[in-house]
């Protein structure tokens, strides 16, 4: 002060104010201010979610409260179900319901009866046990593949094969047809194989015939033009073993027309057609060399006499 | 519509003069497919199988008369149909060269010649190896594979007893599958 008298003597009194309370709130303004403000936090958790049923509670508490104001004795007794039911009766409510529904009595499915009016096959009934015993004795043929081989049963049974067009459709037709075809050949059956099998028996025959013509001729010393050819194609036959191959250049119209032509030769080729296959027939060469053996054939079949 | 009719009201009906010829008509349509895919899977081509078909159906037109009803018309005609296809295959086995090696054989190339014939196809390779089998065994195996047949059935069919039958499918089956493997 002793640099300035002046200032010295004013008064150190305080010019400026605040409002009221300032002091008091300044604490809680400070610590405000310094953390964030949580909204939640500031409510017990949960408290919005379960606020307007605790109303409703305390509502229906007061209430309760108020009623049993009334009657001490009826607060004492308390709310207690005191009554029973007979075990599983709600479980068992809803059939019991509508049973009662689908079950009152109808007029006209009264009218109607309960007669079966369904049907098995003839004598299924008979034939039932033995069906199931069958069955139960003869496993499964898939499950059967499968439990010896995995990999043949995956493969599956599908048809791979294919039929011409139509065929079905006629095949009871064309078999009815051949059934009534007249023919020799077509009397004692008409397969590819009897037909192969009479050919056999018409070439040896004609060879055999061949060779008969050409001990007849001998005897006489004059063997024809068509003997000597013959037993030229049956020598060269015989040379080269090609029984087979010629065989199988005769058409079977031509076959047919020979044995219609020969008579004792459509004998004994139908003989030999029909010989048990088993039984073989003798080598082309038998007839070359001996004329005899179809008959001594017939005499082994003994269906010459 | 008479293949709707039983067995036994159809061989009743081949009895009649007056119905005869519709009850054997009836009886093919009746049995016809059944037993071409059996003939066929034996026999392989169509034309053979088509002639074995057609022979023992006049077989039957024969013979019916004197079928004798204690054995089914069913099993009978099966029976009918295996022994021709195992004639058939027979004679031709014969006729074909004797030079042709197994898997060379005469029913293998009749099979690969099949205008729908496909290696890569399992079930072509199936059908190859199934003509390795021994004929009676081929029988054996397609019965039961492909037409699911009881032995009990089979064993009427092909007049052998249902053990030898079941020894000899699983030995068929052991057989392809040890062709499938290796081919």
């Amino acid at each position: 002060m002793k640099l300035s008298p002046t200032l010295a003597a004013i008064p150190k009194r305080n010019v400026f104010s605040v409002p009221n309370g300032y002091f008091d709130q300044l604490p809680t303004l400070l610590l405000l201010q310094t953390k964030p403000i949580n909204e939640k936090a500031a409510v017990p958790e949960g408290y919005f979610e379960n606020l307007a049923d605790n109303i409703m509670a305390r509502i229906k508490q007061e209430d309760l409260v108020s009623d049993n104001e009334h009657s001490d004795i009826l607060k004492r007794i308390g709310n207690r179900n005191i009554y029973t039911v007979p075990v599983g009766y709600f479980d068992q409510l809803a059939n019991n319901i509508l049973g009662k529904l689908f079950n009152e009595p109808s007029e006209v499915l009264a009218k109607i009866g309960n007669k079966n009016v369904f049907t098995v096959p003839t004598g299924y009934f008979e034939n039932i046990s033995s069906s199931i015993i069958s069955a139960i004795k003869n496993e499964n043929a898939q499950e059967e593949t499968f439990a010896i081989s995995q990999l043949v049963a995956g493969i599956g049974n599908k048809n791979v094969f294919s039929v011409p067009t139509g065929y079905f459709e006629t095949l009871a037709t064309n078999t009815q047809n051949k059934i009534n075809q007249p023919g020799k050949i077509v009397k004692l059956g008409v397969r590819k194989t009897i037909i192969k099998y009479a050919a056999a028996a018409v070439v040896t025959g004609l060879i055999a015939t061949g060779g008969l013509f050409i001990y007849k001729n001998n005897k006489t010393g004059k063997p024809s033009a068509e003997t000597i050819q013959l037993m030229a194609a049956a020598k060269e036959i015989n040379k080269t073993n090609s029984f087979d191959k010629e065989l199988n250049t005769i058409s079977d119209a031509d076959i047919v027309h020979y044995l219609e032509d020969k008579g004792q030769d459509v004998n004994a080729a139908l003989v030999a057609s029909l010989t048990d296959d088993d039984k073989k027939l003798p080598d082309a060469a038998d007839y070359i060399i001996d004329e005899s053996t179809l008959d001594d054939m017939l005499k082994e079949l003994d269906l010459n006499n | 519509m008479a293949e709707h009719l039983d067995d036994k009201e159809l061989l009743f009906r081949f009895k009649q003069d007056a119905t005869k010829e519709a009850a054997y008509t009836a009886i093919i349509k009746k049995y016809q497919e059944k037993l071409y895919w059996h003939i066929r899977r034996m026999v392989v081509d169509h034309e053979d199988a088509n002639d074995v078909l057609q022979n023992m159906f006049i077989k039957v037109w024969r013979s019916l008369d004197n079928f004798r009803e204690d054995s089914q018309l069913y099993t009978w005609l099966y029976r009918i149909a295996t022994n021709e296809s195992l004639t058939f295959i027979e004679q031709q086995k014969r006729r074909s060269a004797a030079s042709l090696s197994d898997e060379d054989s005469y029913l293998s190339n009749k099979l690969v010649a099949d205008k729908d014939f496909d290696e890569k196809k399992l079930e072509w390779k199936l059908q190859k190896a199934i003509q390795l089998l021994p004929e009676k065994q081929k029988a054996v195996f397609n019965l039961r594979y492909f037409e699911e047949m009881p032995y009990e059935e089979m064993s009427r069919v092909l007049e052998t007893s249902e053990g030898a039958l079941k020894a000899s499918y699983h030995h068929a089956v052991k057989k392809i599958e040890d062709y499938i493997l290796n081919h």
